[in-house]
């Protein structure tokens, strides 16, 4: 029984991942060759390479093992766009009618941003976070085993600001 | 006969040794004693030779021990047609939801493309920047935590990570 | 563990794991049940043959426990008597009831199956089968000084039921 429900599991998440790349690949795709974007994938073979990172400190070893069961990663993310606010818009439009669930949506004067989840018994199996701010706009899609509690302890217990992120993604770009 | 009453006194204060008790019931008992006492000795020794006594009771055993065996077989054998059978299942219905997602949206590209190329070929820079977009990431969670009331939903989906772990 | 061992090792028990059962069950045919239902264990775990030490006490363990769950059943539909409970067992003869039946060794059969579980248990493999006190305890995994202190009192409660019949054989 065990094979087969490990047999069953790997094929719903192929076959998910198969679906829910569709809203993200587009999105990718649209924005491939615009400069103005920092694109990032990471791919389930280099998340294999990562496990053999041996942790340097309690917070790498924190953030290895928030990721030891993550399977992709992609990152879309601009800091000096016009039209910010629309892409936000048009992005979760897509992201939406592709089958993500809402997790949380939250609006202040600095930013909008959404997560968006895909969930199969209860197991977050991709998240989306989508933010758009008056110039920036930044798009993460994470797919694999998703546990919100580890990444939530993340940025506790290391204290680095968001925007630093962005910053420093940007300054990578620009090099 | 004296030696075998003080035996007994023994045996009723629980003091007597294994030995001393099969000499108590293994003695030769006349047919007719009426003394209680003998004849619960004898009793005692009679028990022991108490037999299973059902017809076929050991063929009915072994037949039984032989019939799960072939009946294990079987079921091992039912365990692998199950088994290939949820895979073609599997597969069929895996390759008919993916020609109905890429149907209906006729403009994405070969979803392959995207999964399989690494913007970094080095694992520490790439480690470098999956570690930054985590971070943002549990920022933004965090930030949307303490301000939305979908914190409930949020800390739902923790107890069944939780629990799932 | 081949079938062949499994004949001419663990087969011959049946007539000792039968009487252990019946002791505790006092019928026959639950006894004879326990019996297969231990010996289709045994067979199941004999992967495990090979690191027990005593085979034949751990086979009377397995009866003891298939035995005792068959007890707690039947018993449940009687009353709940608890294990550790000394009152004489709900399916215990009365006294004048011994005194009716015709046999002396019919009589003793009434004064032994109306002990309390653990007194029987006891009796049956220290008084019939003639185990060792450590033995006893490896099978039912009591204490030593419970097994002994047990013994004795079975065979102080047999007693005096004895000189009761002793008493109406005399007189009667």
């Amino acid at each position: 029984m065990k094979k087969i429900s490990a047999i069953i599991i790997v094929l719903f998440i192929s076959v998910g991942s198969y679906a829910q790349n569709n809203a993200i690949a587009q999105l990718f795709d649209q924005y491939y060759e615009d400069e103005n974007f920092t694109k990032v994938s990471v791919s389930s073979k280099m998340f294999e390479l990562f496990t053999k990172i041996e942790p340097g400190d309690e917070d790498e070893k924190e953030i290895l093992d928030a990721i030891s069961k993550l399977k992709g990663l992609k990152v879309l993310a601009a800091d000096s766009v016009q039209d910010s606010r629309k892409m936000f818009n048009e992005a979760v439009s897509k992201v939406s009618s592709n089958g993500y669930e809402e997790l949380m949506e939250v609006k202040d004067a600095e930013e909008d941003m959404k997560f968006m989840i895909k969930e199969d018994k209860d197991v977050i199996n991709e998240l989306v976070m989508i933010v758009g701010g008056k110039r920036h706009f930044v798009l993460i899609s994470l797919y694999g085993i998703i546990d919100l509690k580890n990444i939530s302890k993340l940025s506790k217990s290391m204290n680095i600001k968001g925007m630093e992120y962005l910053k420093n993604v940007d300054g990578k770009d620009h090099k | 006969m004296k030696e075998m009453d003080e035996l007994k006194k023994k045996y009723w204060k629980g003091r007597t040794d294994r030995d001393e008790e099969r000499s108590l019931k293994n003695r030769p008992f006349s047919h007719d004693t009426t003394h209680v006492e003998d004849i619960y000795f004898q009793y005692l020794n009679e028990k022991k030779n108490e037999k299973i006594n059902f017809p076929d009771f050991d063929v009915e055993i072994i037949r039984k021990i032989k019939g799960q065996q072939g009946e294990q077989r079987f079921i091992s054998k039912i365990g692998y047609w199950r088994l290939a059978a949820a895979v073609i299942i599997l597969i069929t219905a895996g390759i008919l939801f993916f020609n109905n997602q890429s149907g209906t949206q006729t403009s994405a590209p070969p979803p392959e493309n995207l999964v399989l190329t690494d913007t970094y070929n080095d694992p520490e820079k790439a480690f470098e920047e999956t570690k930054k977009a985590l971070l943002f990431i549990s920022n933004k969670l965090n930030k949307g935590t303490e301000l939305t009331s979908e914190f409930a939903k949020f800390s739902e989906t923790q107890e069944n990570l939780k629990k799932e772990n | 563990m081949t079938l062949e061992t499994f004949t001419s090792d663990v087969l011959p028990l049946k007539n000792k794991l039968y009487r252990f059962a019946k002791s505790i069950l006092d019928d026959g045919e639950l006894a004879k049940d326990v019996v297969q239902e231990t010996l289709m264990k045994i067979w199941e775990k004999r992967q495990d043959m090979g690191k027990v030490q005593n085979l034949e006490a751990w086979c009377m363990t397995i009866t003891r426990n298939f035995a005792l769950s068959k007890y707690r059943l039947k018993d449940n539909q009687n009353e709940g008597l608890d294990m550790t409970n000394e009152r004489w067992s709900s399916h215990s003869n009365s006294p004048y009831q011994l005194l009716e039946s015709s046999d002396v060794f019919e009589k003793i059969e009434g004064i032994v199956s109306g002990l309390p579980l653990k007194m029987k248990e006891v009796f049956q493999l220290r008084d019939v089968e003639g185990y060792a006190y450590q033995e006893i305890c490896d099978i039912t995994g009591y204490q030593l000084s419970d097994v002994k202190v047990s013994i004795l009192r079975a065979r102080k409660v047999i007693r005096q039921n004895l000189q009761k019949i002793y008493d109406y054989e005399r007189n009667g």
